[in-house]
């Protein structure tokens, strides 16, 4: 199920509340949330959801046995070490199958038929968040889970499913038993989802049909056409994925738990360093607590973790090479501002380095979600050098400038609301005109309540679907 | 303090959340078709084991509940609005040059279908001429005559048909239940009008979905149709895309057909679609040329089928009103240039557009493109629709997809005042009888929508005009057919539809296949 449809909406978190709010008894309220998250589940994979039950019940498993194994160093590592290896292996087995056996076949020149393998949706998060439970219990960072229930319902959470963020699950191991229900926190929730509904319905998706009509014609390619298809992607990736870890944060907060941001206006960034800080935080955080630190972080072979790691990063987020390329397009990126640029900038005048800093990151951000975009590599090549001027491409075409003038205003909203200009507009406006706390709450709710509502009418359109050439 | 504001707009907040959730759950009654989108809407899916571990339950749930959501049309035009606001034509206006591209959805699937040809002995070559030739030569064919009906052996005896005729009634725009078991009426000398042997001994089987494959290939989702959609000077342009792969197969069904009527002259005629009329400089080359689209699908039709490209005619008269501009059709003006094409191409003079009588059904129409778009600037635009009424008297029976049977003295209905006039909309399967054409002029026409509005003008020459929609058809017409003597089969349909896999695939469900 997603997010952003009707059904979850006004139907699944309908009846959810009303299950949920009346009886307080935390038991009954565990198995309510447990209940329906697997069902969340179960409604987009009703066969995977077997597997996800049982991905628990491994991990269940072996934190029960790291934990009597206390006292035995070398069986409590075997432990830890199968556990991971089962969880990594169910990740490649339904995530990465197909992309080895075409590798395979393309440098052997093999012709192995390629497994028609369907990805169960959310494995690469809830596969992570398994294994940092595992490797939290082991480094006693943890108590372990006594109660296969508990754990289920952290792994199949619904709100962090699907599409993260990432939850430690140290994190929230104190929030599983028993949660209390504070109506401020809940209306910060609401209104947390409302926002991040809006971001992907309203904006997102809109930008991701913009993108799709300037960046797919292949025969009508025009230079800037190329440049602002990419620019609305980079609106679309952000509003999408922000919007779905808003609305995570959102519907965690109604049902009391507190999740950790994962975005924070990462287009803001000076550098691609600080980009990492701002964007899927809750990733970055994980392959340096997890990968970083533990091969040595920047102790020892830096230079071999940095690479690791961001070529895992890259490969989590897509089972194709140019997503790794991309993780390696920005480690580097990182490995040169640290060695070169950093040190060039600490004496150099704010002015001066902040202008190069953001142009540098503007050209820096829509080149690596043109790696991202084009998974395969021949069109990413033509694509790559028609935007840099090098393929016969005109600078633009009847196409891209009437999608653009169709979609001039999306852009702008996107831009600016990419940035927190209206936030720190309003905070100057509420400090200068000394505005109640009061009001700011009943405007927050009637534009919560107006976002939703666009929304709405937004997804109802969603199902509009002609039926007119082949009936009339 | 703040938490008595708290709990005031939690109560808000969830009276109208759980108000509109209950309405939604608790509705009495549903909507089950859209007449804007022309579709049925979904009901509540069927629970099995089956649906429930392939995902179609929940999914058919998802739009059972998206589709008859409360005030659902008026969200969709809410929304529309919400949508108009991105463009800068909102609040800076078009000029009449302005050219907005509403849509491009080209293609980009690849689909394997096999050829109807491969399992048949047609003892001719399977490999095709190479394509450079094809182009080159002309579209007319050398042979001037009609190359069929030479043997009379080949005209069915009367006395041997097992075909039921309608009742002869003559009764004006009245509809009439006929049985389709009637008693065989004799067949009197060619003055009488003739009775019709050719009407279907069936009816389609309600519980029985025969009609219209809409997933061809079986991936589970309604097929991809690569169009574009511009909006210039107050029309809406339309723009096809070639699928080489569907258009082989099209053009491998139409010489299936060939070889199961093999003395019949069969010929295609692709309809242009209205952007092909435009010659703005700045669309050069940047839009389907569908002069040369036309040409590539009539080069993979083989040797002996009349390829029919109509867009030179059509081209010379693109000033005049071919296309409408709120409505994805052509006009009867725009299809009277393609029937000019297509007569010609058989060696008949066709008949001047002067000698018809020209009736104005409407005067301010509204076509399908603004519920197609969804474009708010499109619903500002009207249409005129004309006709030009056939000059022979002539009857028409339609069957409609009940297998009900109507009879009229006419072709054009001028009572719909839209383009559902010509041939009383999309039917099954309809018979045209013009007494006084001779009697071995008889034509069989596979047809869509385009198709209906240049039928009207083949009254002109023939004196029987079968007519099968492809989507709709319920019956096995070669079984019908295959013994009548049919002088000529054209497929006639839009530059979309040999692009489509569906209207091919229907094109042999219509064979029985």
């Amino acid at each position: 199920m997603l997010f952003s449809s009707l059904t979850f909406i006004y139907i699944f978190l309908a009846a959810l509340c009303i299950l949920y709010f009346p009886i307080k008894n935390p038991t009954y309220r565990r198995i309510v949330l447990t209940v329906f998250s697997v069902l969340f589940y179960a409604w987009g994979e009703p066969i995977f959801v077997l597997l996800i039950l049982g991905s628990v019940f491994v991990n269940f498993l072996a934190g029960k046995l790291m934990n009597s194994a206390e006292d035995k160093p070398q069986l409590k590592k075997a432990y830890l070490i199968i556990s991971v290896i089962l969880n990594l292996s169910v990740l490649a087995i339904f995530k990465y199958t197909p992309m080895a056996v075409e590798t395979l076949n393309s440098l052997s020149g093999t012709n192995i038929p390629i497994p028609n393998i369907t990805m169960p949706i959310g494995i690469s998060f809830y596969t992570f968040q398994a294994m940092s439970y595992v490797i939290d219990v082991y480094r006693k960072d943890t108590e372990y889970q006594k109660s296969y229930f508990n754990l289920l319902m952290y792994i199949t959470l619904f709100p962090q499913l699907i599409a993260g963020p990432i939850v430690r699950y140290k994190d929230i191991a104190l929030q599983i038993p028993e949660r209390k229900a504070d109506i401020e926190v809940i209306n910060q929730g609401i209104f947390r989802f409302c926002v991040g509904l809006a971001k992907k319905v309203i904006i997102a998706n809109n930008c991701g049909s913009v993108c799709e009509s300037l960046l797919n014609n292949t025969d009508n390619r025009a230079v800037f056409g190329l440049w602002i298809g990419m620019v609305f992607f980079s609106l679309q990736i952000y509003f999408d994925f922000s919007g779905y870890s808003d609305m995570a944060i959102g519907l965690g907060k109604i049902f009391g738990f507190e999740f950790k941001e994962n975005f924070n206006y990462p287009y803001m960034s000076k550098s691609a360093t600080e980009f990492w800080r701002r964007w899927h935080i809750s990733l970055g955080t994980f392959f340096r607590d997890y990968v970083y630190i533990p091969l040595g972080g920047n102790r020892k072979r830096w230079l071999f973790n940095v690479i690791t790691v961001w070529f895992l990063t890259g490969l989590w987020h897509g089972a194709s090479w140019n997503f790794v390329l991309w993780g390696l397009f920005y480690g580097i990126i990182l490995i040169i501002e640290k060695k070169v640029v950093f040190p060039a900038f600490t004496n150099a005048p704010k002015f001066i380095t902040n202008t190069i800093a953001y142009i540098a990151m503007f050209f820096i951000t829509v080149i690596g979600w043109t790696i991202f975009y084009f998974t395969d590599f021949n069109e990413l090549t033509t694509v790559l050098s028609g935007m840099l001027g090098f393929g016969a491409l005109p600078i633009t075409d009847i196409f891209a400038d009437s999608i653009i003038k169709e979609n001039i205003f999306l852009l702008i909203v996107g831009l600016i609301a990419a940035f927190p200009i209206f936030p720190k507009l309003f905070e100057l406006i509420i400090s200068k005109l000394k505005i109640g706390s009061a009001v700011i709450l009943y405007a927050k709710s009637a534009y919560a309540m107006l976002l939703l509502a666009v929304s709405t009418a937004l997804l109802a359109s969603g199902s509009y679907n002609p039926f007119l050439y082949f009936r009339f | 303090m703040n938490k008595k504001h708290n709990i005031v707009i939690i109560v808000i907040f969830a009276t109208l959340f759980f108000t509109v959730s209950a309405a939604n759950i608790l509705q009495p009654t549903r909507a089950t078709f859209s007449e804007e989108e022309k579709r049925e809407l979904s009901r509540f899916p069927e629970f099995s084991l089956e649906s429930l571990t392939n995902g179609k339950f929940f999914a058919g749930i998802d739009s059972f509940i998206s589709d008859t959501f409360i005030f659902r049309n008026e969200l969709i035009q809410t929304s529309r609005k919400i949508n108009s606001l991105w463009s800068a034509s909102t609040f800076f206006g078009t000029d009449e040059n302005s050219i907005i591209f509403i849509s491009t959805d080209t293609p980009s699937i690849d689909i394997d279908v096999e050829s109807p040809l491969l399992d048949i002995e047609t003892g001719k070559d399977k490999e095709k001429p190479p394509v450079q030739d094809k182009t080159e030569e002309p579209t007319t064919p050398e042979n001037d005559e009609p190359t069929t009906n030479e043997d009379p052996e080949d005209k069915t005896d009367i006395n041997e048909t097992p075909k039921e005729p309608t009742e002869d009634k003559t009764d004006i725009s009245e509809t009439t239940e006929t049985p389709p078991e009637d008693p065989n009426k004799p067949e009197g000398n060619t003055t009488q009008e003739p009775e019709p042997t050719i009407s279907p001994a069936v009816t389609p089987d309600p519980g029985n979905d025969l009609t219209e494959i809409e997933d061809p290939l079986g991936v589970g989702e309604p097929e991809f149709l690569a169009s574009g959609h511009i909006i210039y000077n107050n029309a809406v342009y339309s723009i096809p895309y070639l699928v080489k792969s569907v258009a082989e197969y099209y053009a491998d069904v139409v010489s299936y057909y060939k070889y199961l009527f093999p003395n019949a002259r069969v010929s295609t005629l692709s309809a242009p679609l209205s952007s092909s009329m435009l010659t703005i400089p700045s669309l050069k080359n940047k839009i389907t040329d569908q002069n040369k689209m036309i040409d590539t699908i009539n080069s993979y039709l083989e040797e002996d089928i009349n390829g029919v490209n109509c867009f030179d005619e059509m081209f010379e008269h693109r000033k005049e009103y071919l296309y409408f501009r709120s409505d994805h059709h052509w006009t009867a003006r725009g299809a009277y240039y393609a029937y000019t094409a297509f007569i010609k191409s058989i060696g008949i003079d066709p008949v001047p557009l002067e000698n018809f009588k020209e009736e104005v059904l409407n005067s301010s129409w509204k076509g399908t493109m603004y519920g197609y778009t969804g474009d708010e600037r499109v619903k500002e635009f009207t249409d005129e629709v004309y006709a030009y009424i056939p000059t022979k008297k002539h009857t028409m029976t339609t069957y409609n997809r009940n297998g009900e049977a109507s009879k009229y003295n006419t072709s054009i209905l001028t009572s719909y005042r839209s383009y559902d006039a010509f041939l009383d909309g999309d039917n099954p399967y309809t018979i045209i009888n013009v007494p006084e054409n001779p009697n071995d002029m008889t034509i069989l026409v596979l047809k869509d929508s385009y198709g209906r509005a240049m039928i009207p003008f083949l009254i002109e020459h023939y004196s029987t005009i079968i007519v099968v929609d492809p989507r709709y058809i319920y019956f096995d017409i070669y079984e019908l057919l295959k013994d009548y003597p049919l002088t000529d089969i054209l497929f006639l349909n839009n530059l979309y539809n040999p692009n489509v896999l569906s209207y091919p695939k229907n094109l042999m469900r219509a064979v029985g296949k």
